[in-house]
């Protein structure tokens, strides 16, 4: 009699707190770029150079990873929303989509600075008359370099 | 002297052909949406490759499966998990033709409608696909818009038995480029 006292509302809160942690996965939202630790942390170039020579490898390597990447700033359009990071005149680069909450820091930056950038590998873009970009998402601002 | 007045007179005639070029862009939208009884799917990508080149009408868009970005981290990562395998499959080509090119006047400000023929990559998959839409003209900027749908069952993309009810095998694509001159 005792037990099936303790059953039932043991069983209630099992099954609410089940709802509740399924409704909580269900509407997670994206964790906030600046709040995740970089899986590594490369120059423009040597990012583009390891998609060029190894792109099955670098996929492997950097394909949905969070990734910092540091290069001077060649190229902005929509002032804050996309910033290129690479050589000036190389046809390849790192095309940061940047994070829509850092579209106001991101507007500070200008052509020709050098940054350091943290956001997720959605892959390597080639194109015979584009050239060839590492494409990354989500993108936040790590620190302005002197 | 024949032959300088027979060149000022067809100059007309084939300056718009030479004006026409290859236009392109890097951060063309391709959005994805499929209404379920549970909720509706939305996701956006907002860096699509896109060169059309006016002279022949032959397009070819290129997409990064990973940037698709949806509002909810969980479909996020069930998209790329189980639908579209983009660990395996990281890119989805079209490349096609501007059907009635010739109609399209690359040079002049306007609205045209268009239609486009070609092959679809997606998931390790190729199928025709016909679409049609709107290629606006406006100054050296050519703006892309169409919509169209697609069945994930053609590309072999499978719907987990437990969000059958949930997921349509049913998509739409929209596909929303601005686009602006090649230089070579």
């Amino acid at each position: 009699m005792n037990l099936k006292k303790i059953i039932g509302p043991a069983l209630a809160v099992v099954i609410v707190a089940g709802a509740m942690y399924a409704y909580r996965q269900f509407a997670r939202p994206n964790e906030s770029m600046q709040a995740i630790k970089a899986d590594a942390d490369l120059t423009a170039d040597s990012l583009v150079r390891e998609f060029e020579v190894h792109y099955n490898a670098a996929n492997s390597k950097y394909l949905g990873k969070v990734i910092s990447v540091r290069g001077m700033i060649t190229e902005m359009d929509y002032p804050g929303a996309i910033i290129v990071l690479g050589g000036p005149g190389k046809p390849s680069s790192v095309r940061c989509y940047m994070d829509s909450a850092e579209l106001l820091p991101a507007r500070q930056l200008k052509q020709g600075m050098q940054v350091s950038i943290k956001g997720s590998c959605t892959g390597f873009n080639t194109d015979e008359l584009l050239g060839s970009d590492v494409i990354l998402h989500r993108c936040v601002v790590n620190r302005q370099e002197p | 002297m024949k032959l300088i007045y027979c060149l000022l007179l067809l100059g007309p005639v084939f300056y718009p052909a030479l004006e026409m070029g290859r236009y392109f862009t890097k951060n063309g939208k391709i959005s994805l949406y499929s209404s379920s009884p549970l909720e509706d799917i939305r996701a956006q990508n907002n860096s699509a490759t896109c060169v059309l080149d006016a002279g022949t009408g032959d397009i070819q868009l290129a997409v990064l499966m990973k940037g698709f970005e949806f509002k909810k981290a969980l479909m996020q990562e069930h998209f790329n998990e189980d639908y579209v395998e983009s660990d395996k499959y990281p890119r989805a080509v079209f490349k096609g033709k501007v059907l009635n090119n010739n109609a399209i006047q690359y040079t002049k400000d306007g609205v045209y409608d268009g239609s486009v023929k070609g092959t679809l990559t997606l998931h390790g998959e190729t199928r025709e696909v016909e679409a049609s839409g709107k290629i606006e003209v406006k100054g050296t900027a050519i703006h892309v818009y169409s919509e169209f749908m697609l069945l994930l069952s053609d590309y072999r993309i499978g719907i987990p038995a437990i969000a059958r009810n949930n997921v349509s095998n049913k998509i739409k694509i929209t596909v929303d480029c601005v686009l602006g001159p090649l230089k070579a």
